[in-house]
């Protein structure tokens, strides 16, 4: 970052203009590039559509006609719109959760002690092993779907906060410290700041994560969104509109992520020239 | 090291008394214990400039932080207009040698962040931190990030916040050791021209005996193991001082005198470590 300012005020504009046009088409043969791969994809699934019963694979293209059919009749938005809310409700769930519990952890190592074999235990449990206790105590609707949701999602986000605190510099509690901060202002006006990237970096890890627990959620408690749309179409060999609910998923997943990617960015500057020098 | 004779009447501004620290370091199952500070004792008066130098690990930096109670002395006391001290308070603030800005802050956000702490009204801290934004010659950069900074830069936000607390003494912890040669001697005379206008106390630790001799009254030279005050050099060179100072043959003088102390010092702590050891 330093050199590239650096080197604006002492280079002719031409070279600069030069360095960046070279910058930007690399960037664009980039994205070419990951275009490509996505179009060949499509282009042998189509393929290999034509050769196989549709039972197994049905070609692109009918997915394609079952997406504008699904949509036009309302299936497909009344399904997304369900997963949605089941997603966004879990993802700020976690959050609550991730960053509260990460935070006390990071900042009193005995809340750490009581906490840690809890977290580490369920972290490394198959989430899915407590489905059946969740819909015993939720029972089928909404709730028990958040909560698979959360159980899934939550950690990256604990894990991170809880590192992040653990982090958080000598270098910025001092000068508070001196400064006479009180506990809660070192809270929200010093520690909370400072751990935002870790945040935003674990809650792009939960995305993810996340969609899976929505899917799992809609398969196993009462089938319902697009999970369940899957399930349904699975299960009387509709293979074209099967894909449909899955397409969309992972559309959600990957614009979720890319948007939380984003706004790390935005919001932590100051990270982005802390590594630019490293790398 | 003998208390200073107090013939004088007024009370000292800054009365370090006697200050013992020793640091335990457990690895496994041994134990050692480092003596930081071997009782220092020194006075320093309203309005006076007093560098503190000494060799690496001589405690001068934890000498720093007991005076503005961010550590706690095993014994000994710190004095602030004959008042015992209990911990950080808004009489004192200290410019760290890490410049210690918050990096999601705004030049004028960092600035203002020690009023934000006591409360003190939006339109009030705004205005006191942009003047002495001003006075460090920083305006135009209020709503600059510290990452946009240079090194010297972002040590002026970090002088402009402690004296937007309006402190009696300032605490300065090698605060120039991290800029480049040239930046370091703008800032020292930069300091200095802000200090002859505000009249504040200032405690500047350094490694560099140059820079101790420059900008203080008195130099306080500093030995190792265990940390403790080898002498006081009184620096009486006329003020205010400009660059035009730095080749003066009395400076030199006194810089001379002041490395053959800090040389005694180091010599005295190599001595005694090889006869512990």
């Amino acid at each position: 970052m330093a050199e590239t300012v650096h080197s604006t005020d002492t280079t002719p504009d031409t070279r600069v203009g030069a360095q960046l046009a070279a910058q930007r088409r690399r960037r664009w043969r980039d994205r070419a590039i990951g275009f490509g791969a996505v179009m060949l994809l499509i282009a042998v699934w189509e393929v290999a559509g034509h050769m196989t019963p549709d039972i197994f694979l049905s070609p692109f293209h009918r997915t394609l006609i079952a997406l504008y059919s699904l949509t036009v009749d309302g299936t497909l938005i009344r399904a997304t719109q369900n997963s949605l809310i089941v997603l966004f409700a879990g993802l700020a769930a976690s959050v609550v959760v991730g960053v509260v519990i990460g935070l006390l952890m990071g900042r009193y190592e005995r809340a750490a002690w009581v906490l840690e074999p809890y977290v580490n235990g369920l972290y490394a449990a198959p989430t899915i092993a407590f489905l059946p206790l969740v819909t015993l105590w939720l029972g089928l609707y909404t709730a028990p779907k958040i909560a698979i949701v959360v159980l899934i999602a939550v950690f990256p986000i604990l894990k991170n906060t809880y590192a992040g605190v653990a982090t958080v510099d000598q270098d910025y509690l001092e000068p508070a410290a001196s400064m006479r901060a009180s506990e809660f202002q070192i809270f929200t006006k010093v520690i909370l700041p400072a751990i935002l990237p870790f945040v935003m970096a674990g809650l792009r890890l939960s995305v993810g994560r996340a969609v899976v627990g929505v899917v799992v959620g809609e398969f196993f408690t009462r089938q319902s969104g697009l999970g369940g749309l899957i399930v349904q179409y699975a299960g009387s060999f509709r293979t074209a509109e099967m894909f449909v609910p899955i397409l969309v998923l992972v559309v959600i997943g990957a614009v979720l992520t890319s948007l939380v990617g984003y706004m790390q960015r935005r919001l932590a500057p100051w990270k982005e020239s802390e590594r630019d020098p490293g790398i | 090291m003998t208390p200073e004779t107090a013939a004088t009447t007024e009370v000292p501004k800054l009365r370090v008394e006697n200050i013992r620290k020793t640091f335990f370091r457990v690895e496994r199952d041994r134990v050692t214990a480092v003596e930081a500070l071997g009782g220092v004792s020194f006075t320093v008066r309203s309005g006076e400039f007093v560098s503190v130098i000494g060799p690496s690990g001589c405690g001068k930096s934890t000498l720093l932080r007991i005076i503005d109670g961010l550590v706690a002395a095993d014994e000994g006391g710190v004095f602030v207009d004959g008042k015992k001290l209990t911990g950080p308070g808004h009489d004192r603030a200290v410019v760290f040698q890490y410049f210690g800005l918050y990096p999601w802050r705004t030049v004028q956000k960092n600035v203002e962040f020690g009023l934000e702490l006591q409360g003190v009204p939006v339109a009030e801290r705004r205005e006191r931190a942009r003047r002495n934004i001003a006075l460090v010659g920083l305006s135009g950069f209020e709503n600059h990030y510290p990452h946009e900074l240079s090194g010297g830069m972002k040590q002026r936000v970090g002088f402009a916040r402690a004296l937007t607390m309006d402190p009696d003494i300032i605490l300065m912890d090698e605060p120039f050791s991290a800029v480049d040669e040239q930046t370091r001697e703008l800032l020292q005379e930069q300091l200095l021209d802000v200090w002859e206008k505000m009249g504040k106390t200032v405690v500047f630790i350094t490694h560099s005996i140059d820079e101790a001799v420059f900008l203080a009254d008195r130099v306080i030279v500093m030995g190792a193991r265990p940390g403790r005050i080898v002498e006081t050099v009184a620096v009486d060179l006329p003020r205010p001082r400009t660059s035009a100072h730095r080749a003066s043959p009395r400076l030199l003088e006194i810089r001379t005198h002041a490395w053959e102390t800090l040389r005694r010092g180091i010599i005295e702590a190599k001595a005694g470590l090889e006869g512990v050891g």
